[in-house]
């Protein structure tokens, strides 16, 4: 079935959802999870940080790209992009499976006026969420960054 | 309770979930992937559909031959999203299993396993543990005298109560206690209750026994109509203490049958077979099917000479397609066609007849 077909048919599938929530159906996340058992586990991951210049002054509107492992083989991994704010700060949250470590990677494409820069970031386990079955927690990571200029 | 009479919310859900289910088997997304990985056993359960020894006729599955399936399907599916379920036979009889698991665990993938208990000590727990392992159903079938007797074998209880209070302090695992109900433990099921919430279990599943394999000729395995239902009101019952924080384990009954009036009472869910449409299996000898309990005649295909995932995509059309039991008894006039469909697929027998009704079995 093409690409489409099914991305409209999930989509009839969670309005469908939301009609059988009105009905009174408290389950709907587990519609069709017939046993909850053999559901997968997911984590929610928060990495945040700061990108400065050599004068610790904020760098804003830069690129910050990150890369999160999710198979050890480096065969499965999730990539997301976004810009530091006026304070040159960034923020990145996700829910996926897995993951102990994020690449991230800091560049200027915009403007070539920073060289850019990289870190493998270890994340660490904050807990466990108590009411979600399948939630195996939150993974937080940090990673400042002070980029030099180019020549 | 009358169990033909829907109200007409109910029904108004049942409508709804019915498009749902017709959507979910045309996307057939594959969540669940069960491997048979061994035939072999340390007990011998009056109940068992499979013929399984300590031995085994048939020798396990290489663990290549099933990454090699499992590879198959990876570059299609999103690992995080497909749950492989390690059952048997016994899959801790499996010395490989942890290496096995490691593997499936790099790959992205979640595991579990489905066991009997009787080796899942400290050590073997912590060792599938750092393995990757997320999901254990352990079965117990009653306490120590209903429990030894089903499981055929001295001790049996001792070892699996042992390994419940284990995964009661594990942190990091969801498991359940599944228990098979029959006519020897039905009379006690309460007493068992309260000794798993008091050991510390937080899901209890209930289920009933089907009419194949040993069960088939052995008259103290299937409940009778009249204990059925109870089973029904009691699990309404559980369900309605745990939602009003009476208790703190929550019990629900198997995926087995539609339930007429006691849909979305028994369960976490609307009835719906999921073979074919979000579970695969590959058994033993390769075959690729369902659910492991599904007659041979419904296999689609074998990973030894068929792709997994092309048969996943274009085979299992009687699973996905329920139109071909609306013209076996007793489906062919029954009111309750749209929302149960013919029930589960290991229900359908020797040319597709039905063994057991659920809801008929209320009803009478």
């Amino acid at each position: 079935m093409g690409k489409f077909k099914n991305l409209l048919l999930n989509k009839i599938n969670i309005m469908l959802g939301a009609v059988l929530s009105m009905l009174g159906w408290s389950g709907c996340d587990e519609v069709f999870n017939s046993e909850d058992l053999y559901g997968c586990p997911y984590s929610y991951y928060q990495l945040e940080g700061a990108v400065l210049d050599e004068e610790e002054k904020p760098i804003v509107n830069i690129r910050v790209a990150t890369k999160w492992i999710f198979s050890a083989d480096d065969n499965f991994s999730k990539t997301d992009t976004t810009f530091t704010d006026a304070d040159g700060r960034y923020i990145f949250f996700t829910q996926d499976g897995y993951s102990d470590s994020v690449h991230v990677v800091v560049d200027d494409p915009q403007h070539g006026t920073f060289a850019p820069d990289s870190a493998d970031v270890r994340l660490i386990h904050t807990g466990l969420h108590s009411d979600e079955t399948w939630c195996s927690g939150t993974y937080v990571g940090k990673a400042d960054f002070k980029l030099k200029k180019r020549d | 309770m009358d169990i033909g009479h829907i109200g007409l919310r109910q029904r108004l859900q049942l409508e709804v979930f019915r498009q749902m289910r017709h959507n979910q088997a045309r996307l057939h997304p594959l969540r669940q992937l069960f491997w048979e990985c061994t035939m072999r056993c340390n007990l011998h359960c009056r109940h068992c559909g499979s013929d399984c020894k300590a031995t085994a006729l048939h020798p396990d599955m290489p663990a290549d031959d099933f990454l090699h399936a499992v590879d198959s399907i990876r570059p299609h599916v999103n690992p995080h999203e497909v749950m492989i379920v390690i059952t048997g036979g016994e899959p801790l009889m499996r010395d490989d299993l942890a290496d096995v698991g490691r593997t499936l665990h790099d790959r992205g993938f979640s595991w579990g396993i489905v066991t009997n208990g009787w080796l899942l000590d400290e050590a073997r727990l912590r060792e599938l543990l750092a393995a990757g392992m997320t999901s254990l159903t352990i079965s117990l079938d009653g306490l120590r005298d209903d429990h030894d007797w089903m499981r055929g074998r001295r001790g049996c209880f001792d070892r699996t109560w042992r390994a419940i209070k284990l995964l009661c302090r594990t942190r990091g695992l969801t498991w359940d206690v599944d228990t098979c109900v029959n006519r020897r433990n039905f009379p006690h099921l309460d007493d068992m209750r309260q000794a798993l919430e008091a050991a510390g279990v937080g899901r209890w599943r209930l289920l009933t026994i089907f009419p194949m394999g040993r069960a088939a000729s052995d008259p103290d395995m299937i409940v009778t109509d009249d204990e059925f239902r109870a089973l029904m009101d009691y699990i309404d019952r559980q369900r309605d203490d745990f939602r009003n924080g009476r208790t703190s384990m929550l019990c629900y009954y198997g995926c087995e049958g539609f339930l007429g009036a006691y849909e979305g009472k028994t369960r976490n869910h609307f009835f719906h077979c999921d073979a074919g449409i979000s579970v695969a299996s590959v058994l033993i000898d390769g075959s690729i099917s369902a659910c492991s309990s599904i007659r041979a005649d419904y296999h689609q295909g074998n990973i030894y000479r068929d792709d997994l995932w092309t048969v996943w995509q274009n085979g299992f059309k009687p699973y996905r397609d329920h139109t071909w039991m609306r013209r076996l008894e007793p489906c062919a006039d029954c009111k309750m066609w749209r929302y149960c469909e013919g029930g589960g697929m290991h229900q359908r027998g020797e040319g597709g007849r039905l063994m057991l009704c659920r809801f008929n079995a209320l009803g009478e």
